[in-house]
């Protein structure tokens, strides 16, 4: 006699934003490959049509405050912590979209499969922040990691795009090994891959008695091998050797799209992980991220003085944003949620923004970057140089840019719990990166031009320069919307919680 | 507790058995008038021996993904044919969609010519 099926309960409404996109994007491979002629540029505003639907949609099924839908036998959950993530997402895949509309048929690498691409990473990143089983996770990961894979290398004929394609691929298979190792352990420890259940098998086991609980030690072995995994793909130091070379080699809009957008989903899953299920070991996995977020801080703002290259000075600076960002999940369970949504909406604002100014700057066939296409830009186009000093000034977390707020927020949380030696760590790697990004500026406004450098602008571009500088600035002025929006992202802490 | 697992083993020593038994019975039945190709290792039609650092082509390759396609299908529907009863209209939609993804699948790379050997 074979088991009774039981087909498990689904509500539609919980996946309905992934649905969207994911359809959306299936949709228009086929649209893009009926379509004739060469021109390309219709795939790409179908493709922002497609992320303004998944949006309105993510308004539409958004749960009630305070309240959360889980579906898929409790594989999936939608919560407003996921919904704010996943509308966050959809600003930063749209701005890697209208950035890139232009610049492909530039550079002659146009091809329609670039917009799917994204939008199937987009949904995977959504998925990231919304699944509350470990397999979910690991196919999150899997799916924006192998699309990243192919928009790496997108820079055909380029051996660098090649080159950056295959190291991210080799370090992100690596990554994934760890990352289903973990997984492996922590099912084997627990018995079960539902963050809610692992939560609640290591609150039993380890209130009983005074031992540690052979299972327990599973999960936490296996815990650590899943944070290794997870380092990998938010490059915090010592797993971020890919990262300079990965986002210099790989096309300009989707190293501005990794940066922000695959940080921004790893770190949402890694929090809602911590938070969920190894809540019982912050005892643990708080000194040993404090280690990484400090590292990952000095490193990467140190290694971001040296760079004349202006597309690696970001990577290392995205660097060392990650490890601020890990001060900010650090306090996941107090402050941890709003401190790293603000962070994030802060971050992705000015680093799209940044990478779109160097995309007016970049040449056909050229590979510079260099700083000196920065000098005396104040003097010949006055309203970029003025963008690229926002962005900057929001990167290094100056006042009144929303990346004050961002910094603010973080280093107040992590002092609320006691993190001192971390906010000092903190503030004195800011000091640090306010000396390169300060230099950009000095460059801009007090040097002479090196070279002649003419920008090339576009619809996409300007408007995304545009919404990252009034957004950079609003923010920094008047956080207190955008603040009550984080406040009220909580994460589900239990089924239907 | 370990009985259990008999089988398992049976299904073990039988996979060991049977090979080793064929390639020992074609070895010492089969006529031997080797040449120097039917010596030479099995490539797949590709000359085994010589420079790594050379040009070949991807085709082979589309061919793999290709089969993977379809064996990923092959084995979703083994299964779903044994649980086809029980799992009803529910199963009949869940693999609708799953056939629906693979068909554009398939159609993206027919459209891209990845079925033209040439």
């Amino acid at each position: 006699m074979p088991p009774e099926i039981v087909i498990p309960a689904i509500d539609v409404r919980v996946i309905a934003p992934m649905l969207t996109i994911f359809a959306w994007a299936t949709v228009l491979l086929m649209v893009d490959l009926f379509m004739p002629g060469k021109d390309r540029k219709l795939t790409g505003y179908l493709a922002l049509a497609g992320l303004a639907v998944t949006a309105l949609v993510t308004l539409a099924v958004q749960p009630a405050p305070g309240t959360s839908r889980t579906s898929f036998s409790n594989m999936v959950v939608l919560d407003s912590f996921g919904t704010t993530l996943t509308l966050i997402l959809l600003l930063i895949a749209a701005f890697s979209i209208a950035i890139s509309i232009n610049y492909l048929s530039y550079h002659n690498i146009e091809m329609g499969e670039y917009y799917p691409l994204i939008l199937f990473a987009t949904g995977g990143m959504i998925l990231l922040g919304q699944s509350t089983n470990l397999i979910l996770v690991f196919l999150g990961v899997e799916l924006l990691s192998i699309t990243l894979y192919v928009l790496t290398a997108f820079f055909y004929p380029r051996y660098t795009s090649e080159e950056a394609g295959l190291k991210y691929l080799l370090l992100g298979a690596f990554a994934a090994g760890f990352l289903i190792y973990g997984i492996a352990l922590i099912y084997g420890g627990a018995g079960t891959l539902d963050l809610f259940e692992i939560g609640a098998f290591l609150n039993t086991s380890l209130a009983v008695g005074s031992a540690f609980p052979p299972g327990a030690l599973l999960v936490l072995i296996g815990g650590a091998l899943v944070l290794i995994g997870f380092c990998f793909k938010i490059s915090l130091v010592p797993f971020h050797m890919w990262t300079p070379d990965v986002y210099e080699g790989s096309p300009t809009p989707v190293a501005a799209f990794m940066s922000v957008g695959t940080k921004g989903a790893a770190f949402a899953a890694l929090l809602r992980i911590l938070i969920v299920a190894l809540l019982p070991f912050k005892i643990y996995w708080l000194p040993v991220l404090g280690v990484l977020a400090t590292l990952t801080m000095l490193f990467g703002n140190i290694a971001a003085l040296m760079q004349p290259n202006m597309k690696r000075m970001l990577a290392y600076s995205s660097v060392g944003h990650a490890g601020y960002i890990t001060i900010g999940i650090m306090t996941a369970g107090t402050h941890g949620t709003e401190s790293f949504l603000f962070y994030l909406l802060a971050y992705a604002l000015a680093n799209m923004g940044a990478f779109a100014v160097l995309i007016t700057l970049e040449r056909r066939g050229e590979m510079a970057w260099s700083v000196d296409d920065f000098a005396g830009l104040w003097k010949r186009y006055p309203l970029l140089a003025i963008a690229m000093a926002t962005f900057m000034l929001s990167l290094a977390g100056v006042p009144p840019t929303a990346g004050f707020f961002g910094k603010f927020f973080v280093f107040a949380a992590a002092w609320e719990d006691g993190q001192i030696f971390l906010v000092f760590m903190g503030v004195l790697s800011s000091a640090i990166a306010a000396f390169f990004y300060l230099r950009v500026i000095m460059r801009m406004f007090m040097d002479e031009p090196v070279r002649e450098v003419i920008p090339i602008f576009n619809r996409g571009l300007t408007i995304t320069i545009g919404i990252a500088v009034v957004g950079t600035i609003v923010f920094g002025l008047l956080p207190t919307p955008l603040v009550s929006l984080v406040q009220n992202s909580v994460i589900a802490l239990g089924v239907g919680g | 507790m370990l009985q259990d697992y008999t089988p398992i083993l049976v299904m073990f020593l039988m996979s060991l058995f049977v090979p080793l038994f064929v390639i020992s019975l074609s070895a010492v039945l089969g006529p031997k008038r080797g040449s120097k190709r039917k010596l030479a290792p099995y490539e797949s039609g590709m000359e085994p021996i010589g420079p790594a650092m050379r040009r070949f082509p991807v085709k082979f390759y589309v061919v793999a993904m290709l089969f993977i396609l379809f064996d990923i299908e092959a084995i979703f529907f083994f299964p779903y044919a044994l649980a086809f009863r029980d799992l009803g209209l529910y199963g009949l939609g869940v693999m609708g969609v799953f056939l629906v993804l693979l068909v554009v699948g398939f159609v993206y790379e027919w459209k891209k010519g990845a079925l033209r050997w040439d």
